[in-house]
């Protein structure tokens, strides 16, 4: 009989003798016990099934991406790649499109993150002054939201052409000379933020109303009693109480304008003359039309540091600090 | 709000290392949207056009089973339906045979493919545009095409040379999309233009005219960065070829600022700036403003040629005039599509057999006629009655074999990346940011920095 064979009753034993001496006190302790440890065991299954989804779907997915981007992968033959160490990296350096590509992002997401914030709240208080037809607002300005993204790309590419686009057709009629809307490198830009805040501006505002309707009133009242003004009730209560809110609703924006792809690609592609080849543009543009999966990688790893930056910077700083 | 709560709401180094890691994962994912790169619609010809061939052969012996193809003119309508009649005979003549086609958008069509083929399946036979063909062909991932007998070689046009690699045959030419010079033939007189121009000076005139004594635009062309590729097909197949132009020379090296392109994209600046071109709009609004009678000029293909007398606007086959493009030689563009076997393909002995049959004269002519007016594999031309009908068309069949390849010299497979480098220095040049000598010259200087010279 080997020493394992022994434990096992020994063990049970003991652990018998603790429930029936547990039992002696309180009958069911030993149940309760039981549902302890039952529950222990159900609460490691929920974390190894998060866990285990974090690494096949995330963990998995982002080391692969890495790795592809240490070779030279051909989307047409993945299987025959070969390692190249940081020439994928280097050759992005070399050509200086990198450079250009992320400050375009980075105009891009400021832009867009901050319009439509700017824009999102503005429409929120502005719907929680009305006194009648809130719901009617509310649902008109939530509709950009609901449609995607493709069809509001080729609904803005027709109301933005050049020449029989509606608002071109409108400045005529005052005798405005036609805007170059999706022609002009720096105009494409301005175009295509506008379209995307369009998209993005009523998210911003629904949270932001959610987030108003928890300021209790009668902490309103009494200040308005105490004689505080407009804005230093907005200031000392209502914003306290939303700040949290407008600050993971802004994470989400700097990470929903840093994933933007359709609104662009179908409008401009990146042009004209490269004035909006954002990051997804020339990530897609070199994985899919290019083939290149290596190099294709190699911007999306380079891509996920500042996001990466931006994400820590709200946990690490942002966040305790609205916290505190 | 709940979502947003919990987050906000989360405790604890794992739990904020696990969101950091899914929010990375989203913007991984950024890459994971669908494709949008316009180009032309193929023409729809008439059912009237199509006669299904194979129908009285006799049961042929052969390779039994299954076999998939794919194109995305299935999903075109009656062109699409004719053409699959056509393909589909094939069951008639070979019992036991099945064909299924795989429809795609245009759009989707490159990148779904490529993504399939790239994970080891797609279908059996496919067919490919010419760089698509060309990244194939790169990869590894064709089959030659080994079971033509020597009287269907013979029969091919010269284009089919393009899909030879040392001693494999990689396909053939399903369809040869040709650059010509396409006219109204009334805004012409009403402009009181007698002949069609012969030169860039009397092209420039005639637009100008038209313009001013009609008030329509005299020329249309692509001009947008956001059909990158389309324009840079566009443009090399009328004004790089038809001025003796090339990217790359026969050893395949960029020849981007040779004096021959300069001068074509001076010529293309002055017509752009010239107010009788019709700028800063897509082909989607200048080609049915042309089918509509409000453009006076394009230099477009046969397919296109077709739909715009077809449609029933106001351009009729008689007034729509057709001709060589006028520039200093004779050559015109030509986008090659091929038609392939997949190398993942289950049934290769199978589509071996059925891209022999479809050589055949019986198949070639059934094809010809039911895609009428494109240009096919092998030199047959469609019917009497088709030509008289649409006699702008007879001008595309004489030229199939002035075409030349839109692709790079030596290394097709990366057209694209030329195309992406060079059109924003030509966008320069029609935006009066540089001259023409100077956008070249940094077009040169970046398509070598980018690309490299073989």
């Amino acid at each position: 009989m080997t020493p394992e064979m022994r434990a096992e009753p020994a063990t049970a034993s003991s652990r018998s003798l603790g429930g029936i001496r547990r039992g002696l006190g309180t009958p069911d302790a030993g149940s309760r016990g039981r549902h302890r440890r039952r529950g222990s065991r159900a609460a490691y299954a929920y974390v190894l099934a998060a866990f285990a989804y974090l690494v096949v779907f995330v963990l998995y997915p982002i080391g692969k991406a890495i790795w592809i981007s240490l070779t030279s992968t051909d989307l047409l033959s993945p299987t025959k790649n070969e390692y190249i160490g940081l020439k994928n990296y280097q050759s992005l350096l070399d050509g200086g499109i990198l450079q250009h590509t992320l400050w375009l992002t980075v105009i891009f997401v400021a832009a867009v993150s901050v319009l439509s914030m700017v824009v999102g709240v503005g429409a929120a208080l502005l719907v929680e002054t009305l006194v009648t037809g809130k719901a009617t607002a509310r649902t008109l300005l939530a509709l950009p939201w609901t449609i995607p993204s493709v069809v509001i790309a080729l609904l803005f590419d027709l109301i933005l052409d050049q020449r029989i686009g509606v608002v071109n057709q409108i400045l005529q009629l005052g005798n405005l000379p036609p805007i170059n809307w999706l022609t002009d490198d720096t105009v494409a830009m301005v175009s295509v933020i506008g379209v995307t805040v369009w998209n993005l501006f009523p998210f911003v505002m629904l949270v932001t109303m959610a987030a108003l309707a928890t300021v209790p009133g009668e902490l309103s009242e009494s200040a308005s009693v105490d004689g505080a003004g407009r804005w230093a009730m907005a200031r000392h209560i209502t914003l306290p109480y939303i700040l949290p809110t407008l600050q993971i609703v802004s994470l989400f924006l700097i990470i929903w304008a840093f994933q933007q792809f359709q609104i662009l690609w179908i409008m401009t592609q990146g042009g004209p003359i490269n004035g909006t080849d954002v990051v997804s543009i020339e990530l897609y543009r070199t994985a899919f039309l290019f083939n290149d999966l290596g190099r294709a990688s190699a911007i999306g790893v380079v891509a996920m540091i500042p996001a990466l930056l931006i994400t820590l910077f709200y946990f690490r700083v942002a966040k305790p600090m609205v916290t505190r | 709000m709940s979502i947003l709560s919990g987050i906000t709401g989360l405790r604890g180094r794992s739990m904020r290392l696990a969101s950091l890691v899914t929010i990375s994962a989203l913007i991984f994912s950024a890459c994971s949207s669908t494709a949008a790169t316009p180009t032309p619609a193929p023409a729809q010809p008439t059912s009237a056009q199509t006669a299904a061939p194979g129908q009285s052969a006799a049961a042929t012996p052969g390779p039994t089973g299954t076999l998939t193809i794919a194109d995305w003119e299935f999903s075109e309508g009656v062109f699409g339906t004719n053409v699959e009649k056509v393909l589909k005979a094939y069951e008639t003549s070979h019992p036991g045979t099945t064909i299924n086609f795989q429809q795609m958008s245009y759009d989707s069509y490159p990148t779904t493919l490529k993504t399939q083929i790239g994970a080891g399946g797609g279908p059996d036979i496919m067919v490919l545009l010419g760089q698509d063909f060309a990244a194939l062909q790169k990869a590894g991932d064709l089959l030659p095409v080994t079971s033509l007998t020597p009287d269907e070689i013979s029969s091919l046009r010269p284009a089919n040379k393009d899909a030879v690699f040392g001693s494999d045959r990689l396909g053939y030419i399903w369809e040869t999309v040709i650059y010509g010079f396409l006219y109204n033939k009334s805004l012409f007189s009403q402009a009181g233009i007698t002949a069609a121009p012969t030169d860039f000076a009397s092209l420039l005139s005639d637009c100008q005219l038209i313009k001013s004594k009609t008030g329509k635009f005299g020329y249309a062309a692509r001009n947008m960065t956001n059909e990158t590729e389309a324009w840079y097909e566009d443009f090399t197949g009328t004004w790089t070829i038809g001025y003796g132009g090339a990217w790359t020379d026969s050893s395949g090296k960029f020849t981007i600022n040779s004096a021959a392109n300069i001068q074509a994209v001076t010529d293309y600046a002055t017509l752009y700036k010239s107010g009788c071109y019709d700028t800063g709009v897509k082909a989607s609004v200048f080609r049915p403003s042309f089918e509509n009678g409000d453009v006076g000029i394009l230099m477009d293909n046969a397919n296109a040629g077709y739909t715009y007398t077809s449609a029933g606007g106001k351009l009729t086959d008689p007034t729509m005039g057709s001709g060589p493009l006028p520039f200093p030689t004779k050559y015109s563009g030509m986008q090659q599509l091929y038609l392939t076997i997949n190398k993942n393909s289950k049934s290769a002995a199978l589509a071996q057999s059925y891209m022999e049959w479809l050589l055949e004269p019986a198949q070639q002519k059934a094809l010809v006629e039911a895609t009428a007016p494109q240009t096919t594999a092998s030199t047959v031309i469609p019917s009497d009655a088709f030509n008289a009908a649409h006699p702008w068309a007879a001008h595309y069949y004489s030229q199939a074999d002035n075409g030349v390849s839109l692709l790079m010299n030596v290394r097709p497979a990366l057209t694209n990346q030329l195309a992406t480098t060079l059109m924003p220095y030509i966008a320069k040049v029609l935006a009066g940011q540089m001259s023409a000598t100077d956008a070249l010259n940094a077009a040169q200087q970046a398509a070598v920095s980018a690309i490299g010279n073989p």
